[in-house]
């Protein structure tokens, strides 16, 4: 079962596990959702084959262009305003993630563009889309993404709840 | 169908055209990521040029996100699996560093730029933009801000882990 079929297989299961587990809310489900029922399903018939490259690269189309969409001039706006204090602490962010993924190749055996992936603070999403087009292990690099995004979103959810609550901000300059 | 109806299927489609020729001029050029990265380019660039005409429907951003995870899920193999765990001590220690950087750059962003608290912190928490665009709506910060300074992050992040890896050779 290597052909179409096993293809229908696979994206049928891929579809439903995101399916499902967008419904159910979870960070980043429909991604994690997909990925964790079609890996399942490759792992217990290993005689299925990856996906054709038609359908990665619909799939990284589809994804590069609903990023695409956000990009509107009322964020940019909001951006520029802040841009002079922003820039320099997203710098910092993405050399925290640099040389983190150059750390992680120098203390494990992964290579360094599987490292570089994994550690860098893009979305999950993007970063799996990018991923694919390289030599890497595409698998460990969503993986890692999936437990940061899940840590993050359930710690901070949390903490920003009880330090915020409802009430309305007290300032807005920007 | 309503004429609102019909300029918001108009809208999806003409995204979706721009995206998909800009993702094939990409993936034609041989630019790593070059698949994804024409259809940021394209579609934005359409995006800032109209004000907000391009539009992807949920559905089509759901099921894009879905063809991706099983496109990825169909590679993983046993082997892959046991590397998670091996990597899952320094997966969950870098999250935690990640998460306490991102919390002081929030706090400096705060100070620096005179935004309230919340919206600084969740513009500088190291989540994914649209859980992160839906915590800011929810705790009352400037989604705008959060929006913009999030989608710099990410498409900063792709370009210098591509640009590394160009430079390095290592493509």
């Amino acid at each position: 079962m290597t052909g179409l079929w096993g293809l229908a297989l696979t994206l049928a299961a891929g579809g439903l596990g995101g399916w499902a587990a967008h419904a159910l809310r979870l960070p980043g489900g429909a991604v994690l959702g997909s990925l964790i029922a079609a890996g399942a399903l490759h792992i217990a018939l290993p005689a299925l084959v990856p996906v054709p490259d038609a359908v990665r690269i619909t799939a990284q189309i589809l994804v590069g262009t609903a990023v695409g969409t956000t990009l509107s001039r009322d964020p940019l706006r909001a951006l520029l305003r802040v841009t002079a204090s922003a820039l320099p602490l997203l710098c910092l962010l993405l050399a925290m993630g640099v040389l983190g993924g150059f750390l992680f190749a120098r203390v494990s055996d992964l290579s360094l563009v599987t490292t570089l992936f994994s550690t860098a603070p893009g979305g999950a999403s993007d970063m799996a889309a990018a991923a694919l087009e390289f030599d890497t292990d595409v698998a460990l690099i969503a993986g890692f993404h999936m437990i940061r995004q899940i840590a993050v979103f359930s710690l901070l959810t949390w903490i920003f709840t009880r330090w915020f609550g409802n009430s309305p901000p007290k300032s807005g300059k920007g | 169908m309503s004429a609102k109806s019909d300029d918001r299927w108009k809208r999806t489609l003409i995204t979706v055209v721009i995206g998909a020729i800009g993702g094939a001029t990409g993936y034609l050029s041989g630019l790593p990521a070059g698949a994804m990265l024409g259809a940021i380019v394209s579609v934005g660039a359409f995006g800032l040029l109209t004000d907000g005409a391009a539009r992807v429907p949920r559905p089509l951003r759901i099921g894009g996100r879905i063809l991706l995870g099983t496109a990825v899920g169909a590679l993983i193999t046993p082997a892959a699996l046991v590397a998670v765990g091996a990597n899952l001590a320094w997966a969950l220690g870098f999250t935690a560093a990640l998460i306490v950087v991102g919390l002081v750059c929030g706090l400096l962003f705060a100070r620096w730029s005179g935004l309230d608290p919340r919206t600084a912190l969740i513009s500088f928490s190291p989540g994914g933009m649209p859980e992160m665009t839906a915590l800011a709506d929810e705790v009352g910060a400037r989604t705008d801000v959060v929006v913009g300074v999030h989608l710099t992050r990410k498409i900063l992040t792709l370009a210098v882990v591509t640009g590394c890896i160009i430079v390095l050779g290592l493509g």
